[in-house]
């Protein structure tokens, strides 16, 4: 009571529980965003398998309760205009949490999966867009709980292009502004959020519909067609039938993958200025032509290491497990773990280093990677002339310093997270090769591994891949901060009800 | 001493070249007659010796090795002033050279190598000169005495570094004198333990020499070494290089005393000489002030202990032997030693252990010792950096326009310094993930071949997987051992020196065209 008539304390007080307020504003309008879109998602998915009724008439019933409700969430909050970027990191981890905490009961209630930790873990691996699934009877799976299942995918896919427009003006997810991105000259601040969520539906949607129609045309069934476009696009890599894309058998089907995975690989900023016309943005953007660049010289590298073993198929075969690495999208080439070292070395390496920035895919990314090394260069060069300003490029437009700052912070994030990842793994008994390029695998979001055999997973490995597909699908972070914060604010907490106590005992 | 080597020319039979400038070629050649009285000394080893009679061959590298010396050194003067670009071909030529002339023993007795090994020879020596400790040679017990011990003296050399035992009497040098010595020595910066460059660099070598009398008189002293043994293993533990005479390294002598000094040795030698030196001057707290140093005991206990525990509730041996292989083998790769302790009924072959003791391994690897030392590896002051750095972007992330230093133990580190770092940092993972990239097309599995490239960088010696302590570097194939020793170069010289040093030789290259 007494706090409360000193005025700086008030002032205080007040500021703070503003900001908390806008905090959990912004976190149950997200999360009610995300309720809707899984509800909708949830009915479509009912709809799509009526066939077998059972489990399409319990998706449905989910999907409506879910829309009910997110629609009441999304009323009752107010969005505050200029949220601070712990509301923003926060609303994140909530919406992304939300979505997978509904998925986990669809699975549950439909029983396609056994148990609690199962669904959970299915849940994770497809918002996360990563490949590694706890189903092993694809076939006796109802066709709606399927299509659900390449739904979480494309949703987790497109709540990660969100995530990265909304955490713009932040420069947190470093060096990923759209504007920049695009090459575009004169622009400079990137458009207001709901302007890029548009753009972003657009394209996606745009690529997704024409990558189902692809594989319609190639020869897929319609549920196949619209599930495996919703798991490529959004570089996810779920499949209806086991063995990855091998089970087609199809030259037709493995290049309009191989398409599409590419373009999954390619910031939709680019992919924006495409679809307005505007392609000279395509020849202008560095970032496209090293990740290009890549995919040829990698595709090529491959060819050559595992001519021995496949003889001409090897350029088809090469052609898409790259693309697919590239891409972190997580379609298993059968066999890669008997390819030659050098080729499942290049693989692991290409998945850490993942496609461009600003796209659903995971990895290092192509733009922090270049930043990097120009960095390294840059310090080099400050070495022999410790008296030059020297500013950071990536092809003619200069990169700020605190985006670098972040970059380096996240480089060692990155880095660490796959030590600590290994040797969660390795303590739960695997051996060191299939650690190192599970651990990879799974923080840039890909899932599969050479070398790794991911079928039958203990509780341990389990919890370890699931912290490390959330670190890399929410690009640290925001997990980190929200962490931070917690333990902060726990911390503080506590600070003030000791020295409350010890107030009330003097 | 100086005096000795000025007048020399004039009583040299060879022709006098033109009195031109060059400092590489200058310092080049007083590195190399640095060289002869080690191979002088394994000659005689040699002579003495009952079992072998190859000191023929060390005789002839002696010989050539200080006549090329001499005509370096004596031809060419070093510049008036010399700029920060110019000292960093300087320290890439003088590791070249001695790598080279340094591979001559082993080229020129037909049964070690011979030269149609030479490639094998190369890398022997170079990991000599780099401390690295992995070695190419089979067989090892049954060569001379001798060019053991020139095997072993190439380490001793290498420690410290050529270039400062260079500096450490070369007057002239001036402020390109401390250039040479930031761009060779491991660290941030150098200390200056004397007003003069030259001064601080005798003075480092006095305490690296004096650290290998102390190693070499407390081997003695246990039971079953012999004075050869004792002086031979003290070399390579001062630099923290892990060569051994004996094919079963420090295993050999089976005995739990000789473990104990040689990893007190290699501490010593993970830590930084010049607060070795302020300890000897009788200022015993610089160790609690440093910081960095304090953290690398703590990652040595801590290591210690997860192993300990690994290796006692996995693998189920005793209490006692999991403490006594865990702790020897954690300082041996955490200092990038590169010893081991393979015995009949021990642990020694950590490449056999259970795989999260081999990923703690390989972190330790990758941390190395403190900075100033004779180590290998990141350096734990880096990984303090990044590690502080790394934090401080969560902050950042959290408070976009905040202002938040980099602090170490209540210092601000300049950013200069935190960009040094982690720029330091990219390179690190850029030459791994090339040189992995390319072990493992030459035929390597991963393991082996990520773990051969870490040993390399750290110049640490053996590796995990094929290449681990019971096994030699002879599973990579010819080509693979050539870029390893590559790497270790690069690691030996933290590798900003060898990139700049490579850069600014191509471009007088180009120049000069």
């Amino acid at each position: 009571m007494r706090a409360s008539a000193d005025p700086p304390a008030r002032h205080g007080s007040t500021g703070k529980r503003t900001r908390s307020r806008a905090s959990t504003d912004l976190a149950l309008w997200a999360s009610g965003w995300a309720t809707v879109a899984c509800g909708a998602g949830l009915v479509l998915s009912g709809l799509v398998g009526l066939a077998d009724w059972a489990p399409a008439a319990v998706l449905v019933g989910l999907g409506v309760g879910c829309s009910a409700a997110g629609g009441l969430c999304v009323r009752r909050a107010r969005v505050p205009s200029h949220p601070p970027p712990m509301a923003i990191f926060a609303a994140a981890c909530s919406a992304w949490f939300m979505m997978i905490l509904i998925s986990t009961v669809a699975y549950l209630l439909t029983g396609a999966t056994g148990s609690l930790p199962d669904a959970l873990f299915e849940s994770v691996a497809g918002f996360a867009t990563t490949n590694i699934s706890v189903l092993s009877e694809l076939e006796s799976v109802p066709a709606a709980v399927l299509f659900w299942r390449a739904l979480t995918q494309w949703l987790g896919g497109f709540a990660a292009l969100a995530l990265l427009a909304a955490a713009l003006p932040l420069h947190v997810s470093a060096l990923v502004l759209p504007g920049d991105s695009a090459g575009l000259p004169g622009r400079a601040s990137a458009p207001p959020f709901g302007t890029q969520l548009r753009r972003i539906a657009v394209v996606y949607c745009i690529v997704g519909g024409l990558c189902a129609a692809a594989y319609a045309i190639a020869g897929m069934g319609a549920l196949d067609a619209f599930s495996y476009a919703f798991t490529t696009v959004s570089t996810g890599g779920f499949g209806n039938h086991p063995g990855g894309l091998g089970y087609f058998d199809s030259t037709a089907i493995e290049s309009v993958a191989t398409v599409f995975m590419a373009l999954a690989g390619v910031s939709v900023v680019t992919l924006w200025w495409a679809v307005r016309g505007r392609w000279g943005v395509l020849w202008r953007s560095f970032e496209l032509r090293a990740y290009l660049l890549v995919l040829l010289v990698g595709t090529a590298l491959v060819t050559a290491l595992t001519w021995s073993d496949g003889g001409p198929g090897a350029l088809r075969r090469a052609a898409v497990t790259v693309t697919a690495a590239s891409s972190s999208t997580g379609f298993e080439p059968a066999g890669w773990s008997g390819w030659s070292w050098g080729a499942q070395a290049l693989l692991v390496t290409l998945i850490a280093t993942g496609g461009m920035a600003g796209t659903a895919g995971g990895g290092f990314q192509m733009r922090r990677a270049i930043a990097a090394a120009r960095y390294a260069y840059r310090e080099l060069v400050t070495e022999i002339h410790p008296h030059t300003v020297h500013v950071v490029k990536i092809g003619r437009r200069s990169v700020a310093e605190r985006p670098l700052a972040l970059l380096n912070g996240y480089q060692v994030l990155f880095a660490a997270a796959v030590l600590a990842g290994i040797f969660g793994l390795s303590l739960s008994g695997m051996d060191l090769w299939a650690a190192a390029g599970a651990a990879i695998s799974a923080l840039s979001t890909m899932g599969p591994a050479p070398g790794a055999d991911l079928g039958a997973l203990g509780a341990g490995e389990r919890s370890v891949l699931a912290v490390l597909m959330a670190l890399g699908r929410l690009a640290f972070f925001p997990l980190v901060v929200v962490a931070a914060g917690a333990v902060t604010g726990t911390r503080r907490l506590l600070l003030a009800e000791r020295s409350n106590g010890r107030r009330a005992r003097s | 001493m100086r005096r000795l080597f000025r007048s020399v020319p004039e009583l040299s039979l060879v022709p006098r070249p033109p009195h031109r400038e060059n400092l590489s070629l200058h310092v080049v050649g007083l590195a190399l007659l640095f060289l002869v009285p080690g191979m002088l000394i394994a000659t005689l080893v040699e002579w003495g010796s009952v079992t072998s009679d190859g000191e023929r061959p060390l005789l002839v590298a002696a010989l050539i090795t200080g006549a090329v010396g001499m005509i370096l050194f004596a031809g060419f003067r070093p510049p008036d002033d010399v700029r920060p670009a110019d000292v960093f071909p300087v320290v890439v030529w003088t590791w070249l050279s001695c790598s080279i002339l340094g591979a001559l023993p082993f080229v020129l007795d037909a049964d070690v190598f011979g030269w149609s090994q030479w490639d094998s020879a190369l890398f022997e020596s170079i990991s000599g000169f780099t401390a690295s400790g992995s070695t190419v040679l089979t067989d090892i017990d049954s060569h001379g005495r001798g060019l053991l011990l020139w095997r072993q003296l190439t380490q001793w050399y290498g420690g410290m570094g050529m270039v400062v035992l260079a500096v450490s009497v070369l007057p002239l040098l001036g402020v390109g004198g401390q250039e040479l010595m930031r761009a060779e020595t491991p660290g941030p910066e150098s200390d200056r333990l004397a007003p003069r460059i030259s001064g601080t660099a005798k003075r480092l070598w006095l305490v690296y020499a004096g650290l290998t009398v102390a190693v070499a008189v407390a081997l003695f002293a246990v039971p079953g070494v012999s004075l050869y043994d004792a002086v031979a293993h003290a070399l390579t533990a001062a630099g923290t290089g892990g060569f051994s005479p004996y094919g079963g390294s420090i295993g050999h002598f089976e005995s739990l005393g000789a473990e104990l000094v040689m990893a007190t040795g290699l501490i010593a030698g993970a830590m930084s000489f010049s607060l070795h030196y302020r300890a000897l001057r009788g200022d015993w707290r610089a160790y609690g002030r440093a910081r960095d140093q304090m953290l690398f005991l703590k990652i040595l206990a801590s290591a210690t202990m997860v192993i300990t525990l690994l290796l006692w509730l996995r693998q189920g041996a005793s209490f006692g032997l999991s403490l006594r292989d865990a702790f020897f083998n954690v300082v041996t790769l955490a200092t990038s030693g590169g010893f081991h302790n393979i015995r009949p009924g021990g642990l020694g072959d950590f490449a056999a252990w259970t795989p999260p003791a081999q990923v703690v391994l390989g972190v330790l690897m990758l941390i190395g010792g403190g900075a100033g030392s004779t180590s290998g590896g990141m350096k734990v002051f880096r990984a303090q950096i990044s590690a502080a750095h790394a934090l401080r972007t969560v902050r950042l992330a959290r408070r976009p326009r905040s202002v938040v230093p980099v602090k170490l133990g209540g210092a601000v580190i300049p950013e200069p310094v935190v960009g040094r770092v982690l720029g330091f940092a990219t390179l690190y993972i850029m030459s791994f993930g090339v040189g992995t990239l390319i072990v493992a097309s030459l035929g390597a599995d991963p393991v082996t071949a990520v773990s051969g490239v870490i040993s390399a960088l750290s110049n640490m010696g053996p590796a995990l997987g094929e290449a681990g302590p019971s096994s030699d570097f002879t599973v990579f194939a010819r080509p693979a051992r050539l870029v390893l020793a590559g790497l270790m170069i690069v690691g030996r010289l933290e590798i900003t020196a060898v990139f700049l040093g490579a850069a600014v030789i191509v471009r007088h290259l180009l120049r000069r065209r």
